[in-house]
């Protein structure tokens, strides 16, 4: 009967149950569940140990198929999903649960082939399964967008989900090959095929797990990590950087099927050329092949193996060389190439990471290369491009306390550090070469921890480098004679022997084989070994086999650890001989180590500088940068410089070094030597120093060395010159502005601006002058007529005498009227207006009145229509007792007479026709005073009362002519304003007599009274006479006053006139 | 009645001497109502004594004079009427035409010949020594009259300075002229101020009596 511990109390309870019998809980937990029951692991947590098989039901279905041998559904690759490991039956026998319960749970697939292999692996497994445990559910929030979640069940037919940080996944589309090669390897060889690595090293299994998706290839590395460094493992190391390799390495093993037909021509020359690696890859080769667990990339040639990690380089090292690949290879280069080991400095890139670790991966030493190189390939661009940016660099501190510190095993270098490690072997190339890396230098093996990497770089170069037609010198040299330098195969042997050397008893027989071949290629590494440094040989081959395999993908970790060590870096500074270094001894340097550098092609291409250190006696240049790749302090530098200069620093401008400046590779060689000095400087003064040079010696010519002397650009060089090839400037010619203007022309514009200043200027307003004298003066003047009008009418008093002498016209018309005979019809024509009613009142009444006496009909008649109310009204203040007016018998209106001129000339042509008055039905001109009148002659007396001089004179021309020959007097009783212009006619006989005015009126009644015909209606013209005397002479006063102050002021104006002028 | 209209007669008179006073209410009032008066007096007139006694009677009678009185009034009457404006054209040009006519020949028949001939009358039968008065009156006359023309003569000639002058008698008959035109002037305005001052006395002599009647 099954039994499950209690995930909480740990206590045993039968399988069939779901809650723990002592403390009540579930004692099968989804991932979900566990949040609340375990404790996350937080970074640098070390996780408690705990049994794998608890988490047995968050495998995934695939892989619990895939342990049973059941998973039918999935795709072909999946199929031959890689049988479960050698414990496998017993792990099959908890899947049936597992799948029931935590078909959701697909996180820890890999915890359930820790329980599989092994449930006696505590150490690596706790920590793993508190990972697996704990860490799954908070990856369901925390795992950023781009990096395969754990807890999405991941087929072994999935390709791994790209991650921001991560390379973009080979896009096979498909079961990476290698993965699938390795489940066709398991599925072949069943449980059997299991390494025994894997038994022995249960507990690095997990990581292998996790990182390559894979059954029972837990590399060692990883169990080392589990164990050493939890706190350094992170869910981005456990996922998102191996999987991405892995398939990549699935692909190259892929690839490396097809290598006859794909393999590169460099590819194939580096095969065909290097007889010395090809023999090495051979020797692996047969290995592989002959063991069926290995994939397809392992058991190929090496230079198949290669190509995974060299497509990922590829980019980031072809972009390098591409920049010197048009000719202007960096000196870096060039020193690389004159020394015939520059590509050594690539091996030793890698180099630290393996050498400051003792433990070896397992992947290194076996077919677990696609595993381990993975880690660091991640680091691949970082390293690719910071070789060439540290041309120079000091020791850093941290590795100076990795020397003095002996537990380096305890923080194995993670490939994380490996960018600033990288950088330090450009910064000790120029002379420092750190004393540890001196003891480097002597261990032959430690050149033999990374190549891995660095081979795979240099391969990656070659690739890159055969493309592009400028191909450097030196990289065909290393072409050419590299015949022992192929670039791949050395990976593979490197890997190859790391394998060996991680590989025990245990050790799957493909393993075994990897070792023998490591063993093979360890001693074609040392074939050359003339060029070996000793202190390779010095450094502990059992140490660095046991520590540098391990670390090497655990690189990362350990170098942050002494990134961040203050006292570390103190100590590094002191100690010229890390003792570390020395402690590795000689087992630090495992074959592999060995074969690595030894076999590696860039052996030869040392740079001399290298060998010019003083602590590289033998000048083994693959010690230099694999030291100085752990050069961590200059990181920050690096980064400084960029934040500097910008992170957009040419890439030039970067690459130049102090050395590049010249071309010559001796001279590069000697700067670089004696650059011990400027190696102290911070590197980014020195990346600013070969622009300065270089600047210095181009543009420094004697034209551009022109100093201004004036100007706002006084004191500065290098200005344009002022007037290059002009002679002296002279002062321009002084030109008048006046214009030549002639005084017609002169007088003229002042004419113009005059008038143009009038228009502009505003017209003063001139305030009309008050009038107020002149209503005083009216006042004045009205109230004295008044005043005179007034008195003399209420006097009654005859204060002026009647006129004395009667005038001509008057006493002619009273002649004419008193001769006049009786019962005559006397034609009245009243056209006056009614202002002057009254003064012609006064001037008609004597003659109406005389008229009465004679008994004459009255006939009126008005050219205005005003007229014959005028007439009627006049008639009847004036007739009055004992005269009595009857109009038809002495009293005829003939009314208006219209026309004017033409009705007074049609009235004096023919009276009836224009004048057809009835009166009772019958015509006037039938009555008896009228029926004798047929003319306007026929009329006794014509008498005209006007006060307008032009009705006057019209009746005079109109009547002139019908009155020329007629004894009908023609009598003009005007207004006094008409008698100035009527008068002439009187005067010229055309008018019998003439009456105007109140003064004709009273003459008149003073002729009458003289003649005794006076009567008491008349009387008017005496009534007004005085008030009208005393107008008169009031009016005469005031004009005289007013002509004389007129001339007074006339005087007054003119003297003042006099005076002014 | 009288009382009424003599009320009537003394409030407009009141209020045309308030003029004195400036322009005011009363006076314009006064003013508009004798013009409003007299048009009416003067349209009842016209239709009454003209239009109906000596234009439609004599029409309706049948007469010749009268049918043509009507149609050229009607075409008169068409003036009124822009688009048939030019109707009423031969109407008021027989008015203007025997306007003009009756006008001139009235001038030149009873003011220019006989004042020619008065002024020149005026030396007929007179003996030089015997009438001085006339003599100097007749001379005077003429020679006002002769300078009062002259005055009016603006023809001249340029002198050897070039300046347009008239000749010296020119001159000298229009300055005298121009006395004598002053003189007439001066005639006239008293004339006019006598007869002002003839009406201002019979208005307040209104005003007295009026007043005085009340009394």
């Amino acid at each position: 009967m099954e039994k499950i511990n209690c995930p909480v109390c740990g206590e045993e309870n039968p399988g069939e149950l779901e809650n723990c019998q002592h403390c009540k809980q579930a004692l099968r937990q989804s991932t979900s569940e566990l949040n609340g029951a375990g404790k996350l692991i937080d970074s640098g947590h070390t996780p408690t140990a705990k049994e794998t098989s608890e988490l047995e039901h968050s495998l995934p279905a695939w892989l619990k198929n895939a342990r049973q041998g059941e998973n039918k559904e999935e795709e072909p690759k999946e199929e031959e999903a890689p049988p479960p490991p050698p414990s496998e039956p017993k792990a099959e026998s908890e899947e049936p649960e597992v799948e029931k319960e935590d078909d959701s749970a697909p996180l820890d697939w890999l915890s359930g082939l820790d329980s599989d292999e092994d449930d006696d692996e505590e150490e690596a497994a706790d920590w793993l399964v508190n990972l697996q445990g704990d860490l799954a559910p908070e990856e369901d929030e925390e795992i950023p967008e781009g990096i395969p979640a754990v807890d999405e069940p991941i087929t072994a037919g999935d390709a791994p989900r790209p991650s921001a940080e991560e390379e973009p996944p080979i896009e096979t589309g498909e079961l990476p090959g290698w993965v699938s090669d390795l489940q066709g390897d398991e599925k072949e060889e069943n449980a059997d095929a299991l390494p025994d690595l894997f038994t022995e090293k249960e507990e690095e299994k997990p990581i292998l797990k996790d990182a390559d998706t894979d059954d029972g290839e837990l590399p060692d590395w990883l169990s080392t990590l589990s164990k050493e460094k939890d706190s350094t493992i992170e869910p981005s190391i456990e996922t998102s950087p191996v999987q991405p390799v892995s398939a990549q390495e699935a692909d190259a093993g892929s690839f490396e099927d097809d290598t006859d037909e794909t393999l590169p021509d460099w590819m194939g020359d580096l095969q065909s050329a290097s007889e010395t690696e090809i023999s090495s890859v051979e020797d692996a080769a047969p290995i592989i092949s002959d063991n069926d667990d290995l994939p397809d990339w392992l058991s190929g040639d090496d230079a198949a193996s290669a190509p995974p990690v060299i497509e990922e380089a590829k980019e980031e090292i072809a972009e390098e060389i591409s920049l010197d690949a048009d000719g202007e290879l960096p000196d870096w280069m060039s020193d690389l190439q004159a020394s015939g080991e520059s590509e050594e400095t690539f091996v030793e890139d890698a180099v630290p990471i393996a050498s400051s670790d003792d433990d070896l991966p397992d992947w290194l030493s076996g077919d677990d290369t696609a595993s381990g190189s993975p880690v660091i390939e991640e680091e691949k661009e970082v390293v690719a491009e910071e070789v060439s940016l540290d041309p120079s660099g000091e020791l850093p501190d941290w590795m100076s306390d990795l020397q003095g510190s002996d537990e380096i095993e305890d923080a194995p270098p993670v490939a994380e550090e490996k960018p600033a490690v990288e950088e330090e072997i450009s910064l000790d190339s120029e002379g420092e070469l750190p004393d540890w890396m001196s003891d480097l230098q002597g261990s032959e093996e430690s050149e033999d921890i990374t190549p891995p990497i660095s081979e795979e770089k240099s391969a990656e170069e070659e690739v890159s480098l055969e493309a592009n037609a400028d191909l450097p010198d030196w990289m065909s040299d290393l072409q050419a004679p590299g015949e022992s330098e192929d670039d791949t195969p050395p990976a593979v042997e490197e890997s190859v022997e790391k394998d060996s050397l991680s590989a025990d008893e245990d050790v799957p027989d493909w393993v075994g084989v990897l070792t023998s071949a490591d063993d093979a290629v360890g001693e074609d590494a040392d074939s050359p070994g003339d060029e070996d440094p000793e202190w390779l040989s010095a450094l502990p081959a059992d140490d660095f086999s046991a520590q540098g395999v391990d670390d090497a993908p655990e690189a990362e970790a350990s170098s942050q650890a002494f990134d961040t060590s203050d006292e570390l870096l103190a100590d590094a500074e002191e100690a010229d001989v890390p003792d570390w270094l020395s402690k590795m001894g000689e087992p630090a340097t495992g074959p592999l180590d060995e074969a690595k550098l030894e076999d590696s092609p860039f052996e030869e291409e040392k740079p001399d500088w290298l060998d010019g250190l003083p602590a590289t006696d033998n000048g083994e240049a693959e010690a230099t940068p694999s030291a100085s790749a752990f050069l961590a302090d200059d990181t920050p530098e690096e980064s400084v410089d960029d934040d500097i200069f910008g992170i957009e620093t040419p890439d030039w401008l970067s690459s130049l070094g102090p050395e590049d400046v010249d071309d010559e590779f001796p001279a590069a060689e000697a700067e670089v030597s004696d650059s011990a000095g400027d190696a102290e400087l911070p590197s980014w003064v020195q990346a600013m120093r070969p622009v300065a040079d270089v600047v210095a010696d181009s543009s420094k010519t004697s034209d551009e060395q022109v100093v201004a002397e004036t100007g706002p650009l006084a004191g500065l060089t290098g200005v344009l010159p002022a007037n290059p090839g002009l002679g002296p400037l002279s002062k321009p010619r002084a030109h008048s502005i006046k214009l030549q203007v002639a005084e017609s022309q002169q007088s003229s514009a002042a004419i113009l601006e005059e008038l143009l200043a009038k228009e502009s200027q505003p017209s003063p307003f001139k305030a009309p002058k008050e009038t107020s004298s002149i209503p005083l003066l009216r006042w004045i003047i009205a109230s004295l007529l008044l005043l005179g009008v007034v008195f003399s009418l209420l006097s009654k008093t005859e204060m002026v005498a009647s006129p004395a002498s009667a005038a001509f016209e008057v006493q002619e018309s009273f002649k004419l009227v008193n001769d006049l005979p009786a019962g005559g019809s006397a034609l009245i024509v009243f056209d006056y207006e009614a202002a002057f009613s009254t003064e012609m009142k006064i001037v008609a009444a004597p003659l109406i009145k005389q008229l009465m006496t004679k008994s004459e009909m009255l006939i009126t008649l008005s050219t205005s229509p005003m007229g014959p109310a005028l007439a009627k009204n006049s008639l009847a203040e004036i007739v009055r007792e004992p005269f009595q007016l009857i109009e038809g018998e002495n009293y005829i209106d003939l009314g208006y007479l219209p026309g004017d001129a033409s009705g007074m000339l049609g009235f004096a042509t023919d009276p009836r026709v224009m004048a057809p008055k009835r009166i009772a039905e019958n015509s006037v001109w039938e009555l008896p005073p009228l029926q004798n009148i047929r003319k306007f002659s026929d009329f006794s007396v014509i008498i005209i009362l006007t006060d307008d001089v032009e009705k006057g004179r019209n009746w005079i021309e109109q009547s002139s002519l019908a009155l020329n020959d007629s004894d009908t007097p023609l009598l003009l009783a005007v207004s006094a304003q008409a008698e100035p212009m009527l008068y002439p006619y009187y005067a010229s006989g055309q008018v019998d007599g003439l009456l105007s005015g109140l003064s004709g009126g009273a003459t008149y009644e003073r002729l009458k009274e003289a003649n005794g015909l006076a009567q008491e209606q008349d009387g008017f013209a005496r009534e007004y006479w005085d008030s009208y005397s005393v107008g008169l002479f009031l009016a005469e006063i005031l004009i005289a006053v007013g002509a004389m102050v007129n001339f007074l002021a006339a005087l007054k104006s003119g003297q003042k006139s006099k005076e002014e002028k | 009645m009288e009382l009424i209209s003599g009320v009537f007669a003394f409030l407009f008179t009141v209020a045309v001497l308030s003029y004195l006073f400036g322009d005011n209410f009363f006076f314009r009032a006064a003013v508009y109502i004798f013009i409003g008066a007299s048009a009416g007096y003067v349209a009842a007139l016209l239709l009454g004594q003209v239009f109906w006694s000596q234009l439609i009677v004599p029409a309706l009678s049948g007469s010749i004079e009268g049918i043509i009185l009507m149609v050229l009034a009607l075409l008169l009457f068409a003036k009124a009427f822009p688009p048939l404006s030019k109707l009423g054209t031969p109407s008021l040009a027989l008015m203007v035409g025997v306007g003009a006519a009756i006008a001139i020949g009235g001038a030149v028949t009873g003011t220019l010949f006989p004042q020619v001939e008065a002024s020149i009358n005026a030396f007929d039968g007179i003996s030089l020594f015997k009438d001085l008065g006339k003599v100097f009156e007749a001379s005077l006359m003429l020679f006002v009259t002769i300078s009062t023309l002259v005055y009016f003569q603006f023809s001249a000639k340029r002198d050897d300075g070039g300046k347009k002058q008239r000749n010296r008698v020119t001159r000298s008959l229009a300055f005298f002229g121009k006395i004598f035109i002053a003189i007439t002037f001066g005639v006239l305005f008293a004339g006019v101020f006598s007869a002002a001052l003839t009406a201002f006395i019979g208005r307040i002599d209104f005003l007295i009596k009026f007043i005085g009647s009340f009394l």
